[in-house]
Protein backbone atom coordinates (compact mmCIF):
# COMPACT_ATOMS: atom_id res chain seq x y z
CA UNK A 1 0.00 0.00 0.00
CA UNK A 2 1.42 3.41 -0.99
CA UNK A 3 0.21 6.65 0.14
CA UNK A 4 0.97 9.83 -1.17
CA UNK A 5 1.33 13.37 0.45
CA UNK A 6 -2.05 14.65 -0.30
CA UNK A 7 -3.73 11.91 0.60
CA UNK A 8 -2.28 11.69 4.53
CA UNK A 9 -2.71 15.05 4.96
CA UNK A 10 -6.36 14.45 3.72
CA UNK A 11 -6.61 11.70 6.11
CA UNK A 12 -4.72 13.62 9.00
CA UNK A 13 -7.27 16.79 8.43
CA UNK A 14 -10.20 13.71 8.85
CA UNK A 15 -8.59 12.64 11.86
CA UNK A 16 -8.49 16.22 13.52
CA UNK A 17 -11.84 16.87 12.40
CA UNK A 18 -13.05 13.69 13.90
CA UNK A 19 -11.64 14.39 16.99
CA UNK A 20 -13.13 18.32 17.57
CA UNK A 21 -16.60 16.67 16.22
CA UNK A 22 -16.27 13.80 19.01
CA UNK A 23 -14.94 16.16 22.34
CA UNK A 24 -17.45 18.88 21.11
CA UNK A 25 -20.29 15.95 21.34
CA UNK A 26 -18.68 14.82 24.81
CA UNK A 27 -18.77 18.71 26.08
CA UNK A 28 -22.70 18.98 24.85
CA UNK A 29 -23.53 15.06 26.26
CA UNK A 30 -22.08 16.34 29.52
CA UNK A 31 -23.39 19.81 29.93
CA UNK A 32 -26.81 18.74 28.50
CA UNK A 33 -27.53 17.59 32.42
CA UNK A 34 -26.95 20.90 33.69
CA UNK A 35 -29.50 21.91 31.43
CA UNK A 36 -32.01 19.57 32.59
CA UNK A 37 -31.10 20.65 36.08
CA UNK A 38 -31.22 24.36 35.70
CA UNK A 39 -34.11 24.33 33.48
CA UNK A 40 -36.42 22.67 36.67
CA UNK A 41 -34.82 25.16 39.16
CA UNK A 42 -36.03 28.25 36.68
CA UNK A 43 -39.47 26.80 36.37
CA UNK A 44 -39.55 26.28 40.29
CA UNK A 45 -38.34 29.30 41.16
CA UNK A 46 -40.30 31.67 38.48
CA UNK A 47 -43.74 29.93 38.95
CA UNK A 48 -42.32 30.96 43.19
CA UNK A 49 -42.58 34.50 42.11
CA UNK A 50 -45.48 34.33 40.55
CA UNK A 51 -47.46 31.99 42.97
CA UNK A 52 -45.31 32.74 46.48
CA UNK A 53 -44.19 36.80 45.80
CA UNK A 54 -43.30 37.31 49.38
CA UNK A 55 -41.22 33.85 49.74
CA UNK A 56 -39.85 34.35 46.44
CA UNK A 57 -36.02 35.91 47.66
CA UNK A 58 -35.82 33.28 50.32
CA UNK A 59 -37.61 30.50 47.72
CA UNK A 60 -34.66 31.39 45.04
CA UNK A 61 -31.63 31.03 47.47
CA UNK A 62 -32.64 27.49 48.51
CA UNK A 63 -32.84 26.60 44.42
CA UNK A 64 -29.77 28.72 43.50
CA UNK A 65 -28.08 26.73 46.95
CA UNK A 66 -29.08 23.35 45.40
CA UNK A 67 -28.15 24.07 42.14
CA UNK A 68 -25.13 24.63 43.21
CA UNK A 69 -24.62 21.74 45.16
CA UNK A 70 -25.83 19.01 42.72
CA UNK A 71 -23.41 20.79 40.02
CA UNK A 72 -21.17 20.51 42.51
CA UNK A 73 -21.88 16.71 42.72
CA UNK A 74 -21.95 16.41 38.86
CA UNK A 75 -18.56 18.10 38.27
CA UNK A 76 -17.32 15.23 41.10
CA UNK A 77 -18.98 12.47 39.53
CA UNK A 78 -17.64 13.32 36.36
CA UNK A 79 -14.05 13.51 38.12
CA UNK A 80 -14.01 10.23 39.52
CA UNK A 81 -14.74 8.56 36.49
CA UNK A 82 -10.99 10.16 35.40
CA UNK A 83 -11.91 13.26 33.81
CA UNK A 84 -9.87 16.43 34.99
CA UNK A 85 -11.68 18.77 36.86
CA UNK A 86 -11.10 22.08 35.66
CA UNK A 87 -11.08 24.86 38.30
CA UNK A 88 -11.79 27.45 35.92
CA UNK A 89 -15.65 26.32 35.31
CA UNK A 90 -16.34 27.45 39.15
CA UNK A 91 -13.97 30.23 38.99
CA UNK A 92 -15.58 31.39 36.19
CA UNK A 93 -19.17 31.12 37.26
CA UNK A 94 -17.81 32.62 40.23
CA UNK A 95 -17.12 36.05 38.64
CA UNK A 96 -19.49 36.35 36.54
CA UNK A 97 -21.94 36.41 39.90
CA UNK A 98 -19.75 38.63 41.52
CA UNK A 99 -19.90 40.76 38.24
CA UNK A 100 -23.96 40.72 38.45
CA UNK A 101 -24.22 41.28 42.08
CA UNK A 102 -22.23 44.32 41.86
CA UNK A 103 -23.90 45.84 38.92
CA UNK A 104 -27.54 44.64 40.64
CA UNK A 105 -26.09 47.07 43.84
CA UNK A 106 -24.84 49.92 41.96
CA UNK A 107 -27.52 49.80 39.23
CA UNK A 108 -30.58 49.86 41.18
CA UNK A 109 -32.37 47.60 39.12
CA UNK A 110 -36.44 46.44 40.21
CA UNK A 111 -37.60 42.97 40.36
CA UNK A 112 -38.25 42.91 36.66
CA UNK A 113 -35.18 44.08 35.32
CA UNK A 114 -33.33 41.77 37.78
CA UNK A 115 -35.08 38.58 36.90
CA UNK A 116 -34.10 39.71 33.26
CA UNK A 117 -30.53 40.58 34.22
CA UNK A 118 -29.31 36.97 35.30
CA UNK A 119 -30.62 35.00 32.78
CA UNK A 120 -29.03 37.51 29.76
CA UNK A 121 -25.71 37.49 31.70
CA UNK A 122 -25.17 33.83 31.98
CA UNK A 123 -26.24 33.84 27.95
CA UNK A 124 -24.15 36.33 27.46
CA UNK A 125 -20.98 33.88 29.37
CA UNK A 126 -22.96 30.81 27.54
CA UNK A 127 -22.24 32.96 24.35
CA UNK A 128 -18.43 33.03 24.73
CA UNK A 129 -18.27 29.87 26.22
CA UNK A 130 -19.49 28.98 22.75
CA UNK A 131 -17.15 30.95 20.53
CA UNK A 132 -14.43 28.72 22.22
CA UNK A 133 -16.05 25.23 22.94
CA UNK A 134 -19.11 24.35 20.16
CA UNK A 135 -21.20 26.64 18.14
CA UNK A 136 -24.36 25.06 19.44
CA UNK A 137 -24.02 26.92 22.82
CA UNK A 138 -24.26 30.20 21.21
CA UNK A 139 -27.23 29.22 19.15
CA UNK A 140 -28.79 28.36 22.93
CA UNK A 141 -27.40 31.39 24.83
CA UNK A 142 -28.85 33.59 21.10
CA UNK A 143 -32.10 31.94 21.77
CA UNK A 144 -32.32 32.42 25.57
CA UNK A 145 -31.56 35.88 25.35
CA UNK A 146 -34.26 36.62 22.98
CA UNK A 147 -36.74 34.95 24.86
CA UNK A 148 -35.93 36.37 27.80
CA UNK A 149 -36.24 39.76 26.16
CA UNK A 150 -39.50 38.83 24.24
CA UNK A 151 -40.52 38.21 28.04
CA UNK A 152 -39.92 41.43 30.23
CA UNK A 153 -41.11 43.87 26.88
CA UNK A 154 -44.34 41.50 26.20
CA UNK A 155 -45.70 39.49 28.59
CA UNK A 156 -46.71 42.28 30.95
CA UNK A 157 -47.95 41.35 34.04
CA UNK A 158 -47.33 36.83 33.04
CA UNK A 159 -43.60 37.87 33.35
CA UNK A 160 -42.95 35.71 35.98
CA UNK A 161 -44.86 32.57 34.26
CA UNK A 162 -43.52 33.23 31.16
CA UNK A 163 -39.77 32.65 32.05
CA UNK A 164 -40.77 29.49 34.44
CA UNK A 165 -42.89 28.32 31.58
CA UNK A 166 -41.02 29.33 28.29
CA UNK A 167 -37.38 29.84 29.91
CA UNK A 168 -36.98 26.80 31.37
CA UNK A 169 -38.70 25.00 29.07
CA UNK A 170 -36.20 26.02 26.90
CA UNK A 171 -33.45 25.23 29.03
CA UNK A 172 -34.55 21.33 29.13
CA UNK A 173 -35.10 21.59 25.24
CA UNK A 174 -31.47 22.95 24.83
CA UNK A 175 -30.39 20.07 26.80
CA UNK A 176 -32.36 17.73 25.12
CA UNK A 177 -31.24 18.99 21.42
CA UNK A 178 -27.33 18.92 23.40
CA UNK A 179 -28.05 15.53 23.99
CA UNK A 180 -28.91 14.40 20.68
CA UNK B 1 9.25 4.66 8.83
CA UNK B 2 6.33 3.27 10.52
CA UNK B 3 4.52 1.00 8.64
CA UNK B 4 0.68 1.36 7.49
CA UNK B 5 -2.13 -0.43 8.68
CA UNK B 6 -4.65 -1.32 5.78
CA UNK B 7 -7.41 -1.72 8.37
CA UNK B 8 -7.63 1.43 9.82
CA UNK B 9 -6.77 3.12 6.57
CA UNK B 10 -9.86 2.88 4.97
CA UNK B 11 -11.84 6.24 5.23
CA UNK B 12 -15.07 5.75 7.69
CA UNK B 13 -12.57 2.84 9.91
CA UNK B 14 -9.89 5.71 10.27
CA UNK B 15 -12.74 8.33 11.16
CA UNK B 16 -14.55 5.43 13.83
CA UNK B 17 -11.26 4.76 15.65
CA UNK B 18 -10.43 8.91 15.58
CA UNK B 19 -13.81 9.31 17.89
CA UNK B 20 -13.44 6.53 20.15
CA UNK B 21 -9.76 7.35 20.56
CA UNK B 22 -10.75 10.49 21.78
CA UNK B 23 -13.50 8.91 24.27
CA UNK B 24 -12.22 7.96 27.85
CA UNK B 25 -10.25 4.10 27.79
CA UNK B 26 -13.02 3.28 29.95
CA UNK B 27 -16.42 4.97 28.43
CA UNK B 28 -18.03 3.49 25.53
CA UNK B 29 -20.54 4.98 23.01
CA UNK B 30 -23.42 4.20 21.44
CA UNK B 31 -23.80 3.20 18.19
CA UNK B 32 -26.33 5.75 17.39
CA UNK B 33 -24.18 8.56 18.26
CA UNK B 34 -21.23 7.50 16.74
CA UNK B 35 -23.21 7.27 13.68
CA UNK B 36 -24.15 11.27 13.91
CA UNK B 37 -20.33 12.07 15.07
CA UNK B 38 -19.18 10.26 11.76
CA UNK B 39 -22.07 11.03 9.46
CA UNK B 40 -22.41 7.21 8.35
CA UNK B 41 -25.35 4.90 7.29
CA UNK B 42 -26.79 2.10 9.63
CA UNK B 43 -25.52 -0.14 7.24
CA UNK B 44 -22.40 1.16 6.86
CA UNK B 45 -20.99 2.10 9.96
CA UNK B 46 -22.03 -1.82 11.16
CA UNK B 47 -20.09 -3.65 8.09
CA UNK B 48 -17.35 -1.17 9.00
CA UNK B 49 -17.82 -1.84 12.94
CA UNK B 50 -17.41 -5.78 12.55
CA UNK B 51 -14.33 -5.18 10.37
CA UNK B 52 -12.45 -3.31 13.19
CA UNK B 53 -14.34 -6.38 15.86
CA UNK B 54 -12.66 -8.76 13.75
CA UNK B 55 -8.91 -7.31 13.75
CA UNK B 56 -9.49 -6.76 17.68
CA UNK B 57 -9.41 -3.14 17.49
CA UNK B 58 -12.65 -2.44 18.94
CA UNK B 59 -15.11 -4.17 21.23
CA UNK B 60 -18.99 -4.41 20.11
CA UNK B 61 -21.28 -4.81 23.55
CA UNK B 62 -25.17 -5.45 22.53
CA UNK B 63 -27.38 -5.51 25.64
CA UNK B 64 -30.81 -4.07 26.59
CA UNK B 65 -31.57 -0.60 28.39
CA UNK B 66 -35.16 -1.25 29.68
CA UNK B 67 -36.74 -2.96 26.68
CA UNK B 68 -34.51 -1.04 23.96
CA UNK B 69 -31.83 -3.08 22.51
CA UNK B 70 -28.44 -1.12 22.97
CA UNK B 71 -24.88 -1.66 20.80
CA UNK B 72 -22.24 0.47 22.66
CA UNK B 73 -18.52 0.75 21.67
CA UNK B 74 -14.99 1.25 22.48
CA UNK B 75 -12.00 1.08 21.23
CA UNK B 76 -9.19 -2.16 22.17
CA UNK B 77 -5.73 -1.19 23.60
CA UNK B 78 -5.02 -2.63 20.61
CA UNK B 79 -7.27 -0.70 19.27
CA UNK B 80 -5.82 2.54 20.23
CA UNK B 81 -1.92 1.33 19.46
CA UNK B 82 -2.92 0.46 15.81
CA UNK B 83 -4.33 4.02 15.75
CA UNK B 84 -1.37 5.64 16.97
CA UNK B 85 1.08 4.29 15.09
CA UNK B 86 -1.40 4.64 11.84
CA UNK B 87 -1.29 8.74 12.50
CA UNK B 88 2.43 8.73 13.27
CA UNK B 89 3.25 6.74 9.77
CA UNK B 90 0.53 9.64 8.13
CA UNK B 91 2.64 12.06 9.91
CA UNK B 92 5.88 10.50 8.67
CA UNK B 93 5.13 10.64 5.09
CA UNK B 94 4.32 14.72 5.60
CA UNK B 95 7.65 15.27 7.56
CA UNK B 96 9.44 13.56 4.92
CA UNK B 97 7.87 14.97 1.69
CA UNK B 98 8.49 18.53 3.57
CA UNK B 99 12.55 17.88 4.47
Amino acid sequence: MTVDREEASALLADVAGMEQRTKEFLTYSKVSQSFFLWGAIWFAGYASSHYFEARAGWIWLGLNLFGVLASVAMAARARSKGRGFRWQIPATVLTFIFFGSLWLRLGHFDWRAQTAFWPTLFSFALFLFGMWVGRAFMVAAAVLTVLTLAGYWLSGGYYDIWMAVVGGGSLVGIGLWLRS
Amino acid sequence: MAAPDEIIHQSLRLKIMAALNTIDRKDRIEFTRLKAITGATDGNLGAHLETLAKAGYVDIEKRFEGKRPQTRVQATPRGRKAFADHVAYLREILDTSQS
